[in-house]
């Protein structure tokens, strides 16, 4: 446990030397403010110029998902990007192999930010939230959010071998937003081919504001996770 | 002749990290998202499409490329190589601008835009800007997320003006900011094709002369300084 402390003491004395941690604790904030004062002035603006009662209002509701969801994702982004350049000096196998662990070293390059991006999500979402939603939906939301941080970021982990292949797979692993536009503009049950994005059923908890879809997202989303995981571990050891 | 060779050689290194894979698939994923477009909406899409993401690559991509050649050392061994910084730069700059095009006239043609010479002539010129910002941004980069960070005024500053055309703020001095004149070409309803073009080129020249500078001065560091 010591030494996993210590090793994610390392990642945020990395990201602070970077002045990443800055922007990724200012960036929430300034996209709240985006979304809770631009986008009402915003649809105000267009029903005024289009003469329509509601443009965007009925999708507040996806605005609200798209802060949650982007929390997390930036906050593992980081960590997967120092996991990118510690691989290039190959020293993820040589953490890996010490006291820390493979576990250990994704907990404190990936877990341990997941958990604090998915607590300042919670308190980021509370405040900015746009839409009516439900503050217990919107609290299971942003923990969902945060498994997804952990899925997109296992995603650039397990697969890239340098870090040229890790931005194109930080490129790729947006496909798995794409099931929040899916869920948006394909009709059922065509929609359902995208059944494996956790994103899909998140947009339609918050859409249809039912609780009950956030099962098959944390379920496709922990699969993703353990599936992902299998490759990293063996990525290691080959 | 050493140009080319070069060019060559990043083309081999991008289809190797599979940059040629990756844009195939965005391609596919690109052309499904425009056929569930509306025909009336389908020609802004593919522009947006377009300039956001082949046309920008080289923003995007740059960090990580240059990033990797610092961690192998490359850096040293060319500068001590006939090769010079103009030519490892347009190397980079020219290999990336062929596959934006390449990904780009695919979306175009899908698209239905209204000019395809002057929509890949956009396309080069903004994807010959954002590898040259890319690469100022990457030379001064010790870790990816620094990349990220010193890439985002770069976004802001070629992304921003251009969001104006959507709301339907024109106006005809936008020409003179090299994203608009960009998009303008993309989409095919340029005020003045031929001052979007100028416009670009203009802009062009600061930018790869400050890359330049950057490149020679990173390459006189790895060699072991200027004699």
């Amino acid at each position: 446990m010591k030494a996993v402390l210590s090793a994610t003491k390392q990642l945020f004395a990395q990201l602070w030397s970077d002045v990443m941690l800055i922007v990724l604790m200012f960036v929430p904030i300034l996209m709240g403010l985006v979304f809770r004062l631009g986008v009402p002035a915003l649809e105000g603006y267009l029903c005024a110029r289009l003469t329509k009662a509601a443009i965007l209002a009925p999708y507040y509701p996806v605005f609200d998902l798209l802060l949650s969801l982007m929390t997390p994702i930036m906050f593992t982004a980081a960590g997967a990007m120092v996991i990118l350049d510690e691989a290039d000096l190959g020293l993820t196998r040589a953490i890996a192999v010490t006291p820390v662990g493979r576990r250990g070293y994704l907990l404190s390059r990936i877990g341990v930010p997941a958990a604090f991006s998915t607590l300042y999500c919670v308190i980021a979402t509370l405040v900015f939230r746009i839409s009516d939603i439900r503050t217990s939906l919107l609290v299971l939301l942003d923990l969902c959010s945060g498994v997804m941080g952990v899925v997109t970021a296992l995603m650039i982990a397990s697969f890239a071998k340098n870090k040229v292949e890790g931005l194109a797979y930080s490129k790729l692993s947006g496909l798995f937003v794409l099931g929040l536009p899916v869920a948006l503009l394909v009709p059922v049950p065509s929609q359902y081919a995208a059944g494996l994005l956790p994103s899909l059923w998140m947009t339609k908890a918050v859409m249809e504001d039912a609780s009950v879809w956030l099962l098959p997202a944390f379920l496709t989303a922990v699969l993703w996770c353990v599936l992902l995981y299998r490759r990293f571990s063996q990525k290691l050891l080959g | 002749m050493r140009l080319w060779t070069l060019t060559l050689g990043d083309v081999r290194f991008q289809w190797k990290y599979g940059f040629y894979l990756l844009y195939a698939i965005f391609a596919g994923v690109y052309l499904l998202a425009l056929s569930a477009v509306p025909q009336s909406a389908r020609q802004i899409v593919a522009t947006v499409m377009i300039y956001t993401d082949p046309a920008a690559m080289g923003l995007f991509f740059m960090g990580a490329i240059i990033l990797l050649e610092k961690s192998q050392r490359v850096h040293c061994a060319l500068s001590i190589s006939p090769v010079r910084a103009w030519e490892y730069m347009l190397g980079k700059l020219l290999s990336l601008a062929a596959i934006g095009m390449l990904v780009g006239l695919i979306l175009a043609i899908a698209g239905g835009v209204e000019s395809l010479p002057l929509c890949l002539a956009g396309i080069f010129f903004m994807s010959v800007l954002c590898s040259a910002c890319g690469l100022i941004a990457a030379e001064r980069s010790r870790t990816l997320n620094q990349f990220i960070l010193l890439s985002v005024p770069f976004e802001i500053l070629l992304c921003l003006p251009p969001i104006l055309l959507l709301f339907g703020f024109e106006s005809p001095w936008l020409m003179l900011h090299p994203g608009v004149a960009a998009v303008w070409l993309i989409y095919g309803d340029a005020p003045s094709a031929l001052l979007c073009l100028l416009s670009l080129a203009v802009w062009c020249v600061p930018a790869l002369w400050l890359c330049k500078k950057s490149v020679r001065r990173y390459f006189a560091s790895a060699g072991g300084g200027m004699l």
